[in-house]
């Protein structure tokens, strides 16, 4: 128990820390930084990363990769798209046609991963172009934009300067938090994701699993991709064009192991707030646009070295009668 | 323990000498700039080219309420002479520099990451274009109700809009007078390819339809193909150059109605091969107007960004002040295309904002003055 | 081999021997697209459509060969477009802005290529050297070389390429662009060091198992670094022919061009699973796509369903491939 807790401590120290340095930064050197414009707008901005992040962290959790996540979330937003301004569904129901069809194309992947033999990185990396071209033909690139008002209304629900999105994103990271610690699949993805051969062995569903992890990833692209429509007022093609990188970016900064097999809800929601704050942070300093994508590849590199950093050190720290078990980490 | 406090003290001394030395280098502090701006101010005095309008702040507002900000749609050559003609009317109204946050790729989400952040650090007024038409109304709303005019240009958004108004080219115009200048180039028969750039951006929908009306007025010419998605250079150079290896010979006359695509048809047209192939294009790229020189290419539309950084910065400085835009008025004012040929190609830069200071004569009739207290 | 006796090459031989090679896939659809475009269009292999069809599957052969060399080493590189666009900004930089010679230029590009694959072999190994750490890895250098790219540029592309430098791309010999002998000869190189050159043997190996290689005293820093300075260095020679098609060096370069890596490798014959390459294959593979691309445009299909149909014809190449393995 005690190691375990001093584990946790450890992980989120590396979010945490540079987290409160930013803040203490950002407070001090602009003053718009604490307006109610800046917070809502940054919350608004999180809500989206972390929900993308859980999408993700999913995956990661059975030592995969949802490259397809951007596309899962345009077409989700297309088909809810048009469900409203075309068939004329009240927003609820586009609602659950959209997430339906998110938890669908997860369900797909996940299917052609776990029973096709294919390559999984290929799945994932040709299903971007699958997903995304079935929008686009079925679109031609027009945007819906005739939504029903109840759609943007959404977002413009505020407690104080805090939307109500942000606080569905707090509720989604929770129930996903619980999933990993509680339920009974949240253990059967990260055996699957730690060695999936000896998860097998143990009796574990190893197809099932896969295909259900991606399930649940793919749902919440879907969560994601309403709570974007009702930010744009709109559902065009370009949705979810710029949430891979960020995905990866945001779990990584907050502790989920690359290699599978360990996920930290908690510290993917905070690496959203350090990866948001280390955006704003470079347009209040006036940062030149070109150097953005350097830092942000710079970060990224560096949070793997504070990821590898924490691998040796939970290595170390294993009993020695378990040393057959490290085996199977980050080498697939 | 002792290992995290000295990451905590490192990476908080890094920060500490790091962000004097970046705000330094992107100009100084707010604060600065602000100073630099009212020193030069003198109460009562008006714009010298256009008395009516107050020169520096006025009575009640300091320097800082007319800090803006510019966000283009994402990084593109267009904008270039942007920032230039922004400040040369900023030093002309003696209000600060404007400052310029523009995303690398044209994504909305980047931009309004771009957009918020000037406005939580003290911009008061933005004009920009925002990088999707349609999912940029919903940042420009929020703008608007935070107290925030926006002016757009380069191309509106999906209308309607809380946007005072948007500075553009009209896109069918542009397209038809650029057509029949080049019909008559090609004699007014042949066959004639139109390239456009992406078919769902309501601006290249106008081409289209002003380069067919003009095909429909010379009954010797015909639209052979029109190709569209010349936006990236690569998959553009692509495009063409197939379409020229297949029928290449069968071609008279392109009429290039995008920045690509325009630069594109000038690396073709450099060569001997296609002499026979007359062509206009959009917009002031490097490669055509070189083309244009050599007599390669019969000539371009150009639009307007000098005049649209222009008369935007004039735009929000009179919003500020409290000059409201009249209800009759437009949406989307013209900010005039011009066609570029050899004949003025050495001077068109001045033929433009010569263009735009005639548009800037007439602007202030658009609103009502500020209600004198 | 056998001495004295000769050969009697059978029609069933060639035929078995034929798909065995695991690059038949690909033949078979380059096959059937260039039948349905010769019947639809009589003159498509004129020599200009063919001289212009072999300018761009000889760049996309060249990021092919680029990924086929991460592949073969056990990786994922997502950084082939980045590189190859910094490094074709290196060149038509020096060019325009420096004002210096074409030779020097090329040098300036390949060197660019180089040093962008050690940092990358260097990261890469640093943070495990297979598998994930190679994805991830990529995808942060692949920022920072954008970054890089867009800091140098401002967003303008280098007009200024002298015409010594678009030569050696652009020169016709035998119908065919120079570029496209410059990608066979590349393509030599690799089949001679893939199977006479003990590094060659040594990345397969690593592709392959890298702990038992490791056992076997094959060196991890070697075989990553080396194969990523490698696939630096190709993907370098493919932004240089990218520029010298374009004429012009755009920071947009190589957006497209991590899709097309992976395609032109897999579809080619390429295991993704490392070990096992086939670089004739990375050529058909990019022919296919090259036609596939060229094929959209005379037949006038709207541009929106190139995305769906390049996805299905990835995941058709992998579909056939795994039919075959299956069928063994």
């Amino acid at each position: 128990m005690d190691r375990i807790k001093k584990l946790l401590r450890n992980d989120l120290t590396s979010v945490l820390l540079p987290l409160f340095v930013l803040f203490i930064v950002l407070v001090t050197t602009s003053n718009g930084f604490l307006s109610a414009y800046n917070i809502t707008s940054l919350l608004e901005q999180i809500t989206i990363f972390v929900l993308i992040g859980m999408a993700q962290m999913m995956v990661l959790s059975l030592g995969q990769f949802n490259l397809a996540l951007g596309s899962m979330g345009c077409l989700s937003a297309i088909s809810m798209g048009f469900s409203m301004q075309v068939l004329g569904l009240p927003v609820p129901a586009a609602m659950v046609i959209g997430l339906a069809i998110a938890a669908l194309l997860g369900w797909i992947q996940g299917l052609l991963i776990a029973r096709s033999g294919i390559n999984p990185f290929m799945i994932t990396l040709a299903l971007i172009s699958v997903f995304y071209g079935i929008a686009a033909a079925l679109t031609q690139g027009k945007a819906y934009d005739r939504l029903p008002a109840t759609i943007q209304k959404i977002n413009l629900l505020k407690f104080g300067p805090v939307p109500a999105t942000f606080l569905a994103s707090l509720i989604v990271c929770a129930l996903v938090y619980f999933l990993f610690r509680y339920l009974d699949i949240g253990k059967r993805l990260l055996a699957v994701g730690e060695n999936p051969l000896a998860a097998l062995f143990t009796g574990i569903d190893v197809k099932k699993t896969i295909t259900t992890g991606h399930m649940v990833s793919g749902l919440l692209c879907g969560i994601a991709a309403i709570i974007q429509i009702s930010k744009f007022g709109s559902a065009q093609i370009s949705i979810g064009n710029d949430w891979m990188l960020t995905s990866f970016v945001v779990t990584v900064l907050g502790g989920t192991l690359l290699s599978g097999g360990k996920v930290s809800a908690v510290g993917t929601l905070l690496g959203s707030f350090l990866m948001m704050f280390i955006n704003n942070l470079l347009v209040l300093w006036g940062v030149n646009a070109y150097i953005f994508q350097t830092i942000l590849g710079l970060v990224l590199l560096g949070a793997f070295e504070v990821d590898r950093a924490r691998l040796s050190i939970i290595k170390r720290q294993m009993v020695p009668t378990n040393q057959e078990s490290t085996e199977g980490n980050g080498d697939e | 323990m002792s290992k995290r406090i000295t990451k905590a003290i490192v990476i908080a001394a890094i920060i500490g000498i790091v962000q004097p030395l970046v705000v330094f280098a992107a100009g100084g502090s707010d604060q600065g700039k602000a100073k630099a701006a009212t020193q030069s101010q003198a109460p009562g005095k008006m714009v010298e080219k256009y008395p009516v309008i107050a020169y520096g702040p006025i009575t009640g507002k300091t320097a800082a309420d007319y800090k803006f900000g510019f966000s283009f749609g994402g990084i593109a050559s267009y904008a270039d002479p942007c920032p230039g003609m922004a400040d040369l009317a900023a030093s002309e109204l003696g209000i600060p520099k404007i400052t310029v946050q523009t995303p690398q790729n044209w994504i909305q989400n980047e931009q309004n990451q771009k957009l918020d952040g000037l406005i939580a650090s003290g911009m008061k007024g933005i004009f920009m274009m925002p990088s999707e038409p349609t999912a940029g109304n919903a940042q420009i709303s929020k703008m608007v109700s935070a107290g925030i005019p926006v002016v757009c240009m380069g191309g509106p958004p999906e209308l309607p809009s809380k946007t005072v108004l948007t500075l553009a080219t009209e896109a069918r115009q542009a397209a038809y007078d650029g057509t029949v200048a080049l019909i008559q180039a090609m004699g007014e028969k042949g066959n004639l390819v139109a390239l456009i750039p992406m078919l769902n951006d309501t601006n290249t929908q106008k081409r289209l339809t002003g380069i067919k009306d003009a095909i429909a007025k010379y009954p010797n010419v015909k639209l052979l193909q029109s190709i569209a998605d010349m936006e990236n250079t690569e998959n553009a150079m692509t495009q063409l150059g197939d379409l020229l290896a297949a029928r290449g010979k069968e071609i008279d006359g392109i009429m290039a109605a995008g920045y690509t695509a325009a630069a594109t048809c000038a690396t073709f047209m450099m060569k001997p091969e296609y002499a026979h192939i007359k062509s206009v294009g959009f917009d002031t790229d490097e490669k055509v107007m070189t083309a244009i020189k050599a007599g390669k290419m019969t000539g371009t539309m150009s639009q307007n960004p000098w005049g649209q950084a222009y008369i935007s910065m004039y735009t929000l400085k009179m919003l500020v002040d409290g000059w409201k835009y009249k209800a009759g008025q437009p949406e989307v004012i013209n900010s005039g295309s011009f066609l570029i040929t050899t004949a003025n190609v050495d001077k068109y830069e001045q033929m433009i904002k010569d263009e735009t200071f005639k548009i800037m004569a007439t602007w202030t009739d658009r609103f009502d003055p500020p209600v004198k207290m | 081999m056998n001495s004295g006796r000769t050969k009697v090459f059978r029609i069933s031989d060639i035929w078995i021997a034929a798909q065995k090679s695991s690059m038949f896939n690909a033949v078979i659809i380059v096959l059937v697209l260039l039948t349905i475009m010769l019947v639809l269009k009589p003159n498509y292999l004129s020599g200009e459509n063919v001289y212009q069809l072999t300018k761009v599957l000889t760049v996309t052969a060249l990021i092919g060969f680029s990924q086929m060399i991460c592949i073969a080493s056990g990786g994922l590189n997502v950084s082939v477009g980045a590189t190859g666009a910094l490094c074709a900004i290196l060149a038509g930089g020096s060019m325009d802005a420096l004002n210096m010679g074409a030779p020097l230029a090329l040098v300036i590009g390949l060197l660019g290529g180089a040093a962008c694959g050690l940092i990358n072999g260097l990261l890469i190994f640093r943070a495990g050297g297979v598998g994930v750490a190679f994805f991830l890895t990529t995808l942060a250098t692949m920022s920072v070389f954008q970054g890089i790219n867009y800091t140098i540029t401002s967003g303008s592309p280098f007009y200024g390429i002298k015409p010594g430098f678009l030569a050696i791309g652009d020169t016709k010999l035998l119908g065919l662009p120079s570029s496209f002998f410059i990608m066979l000869a590349v393509a030599f190189f690799l089949v001679f060091m893939f199977r006479k050159m003990i590094i060659g043997r040594q990345i397969l190996a690593f592709g392959a198992n890298s702990k038992s290689s490791e056992l076997y005293g094959v060196s991890k820093f070697k075989v990553v670094v080396i194969s990523s300075v490698i696939a630096g260095i190709l993907a370098a020679i493919a932004g240089m022919m990218a520029l010298i098609r374009i004429e012009a060096a755009q920071p947009s370069m190589g957006s497209d061009w991590m899709l097309l890596s992976f395609a032109a490798t897999l579809i080619g014959g390429t295991r993704l699973t490392g070990g096992k390459v086939n670089v004739m294959g990375v050529i058909v593979g990019a022919t296919a796509l090259t036609i596939i691309n060229n094929a959209l445009i005379h037949l006038k299909v709207d541009v929106y369903w190139k995305a769906l149909i390049y996805g299905l014809v990835i995941l058709l190449a992998c579909t056939m491939d795994r039919l075959r393995y299956v069928r063994k």
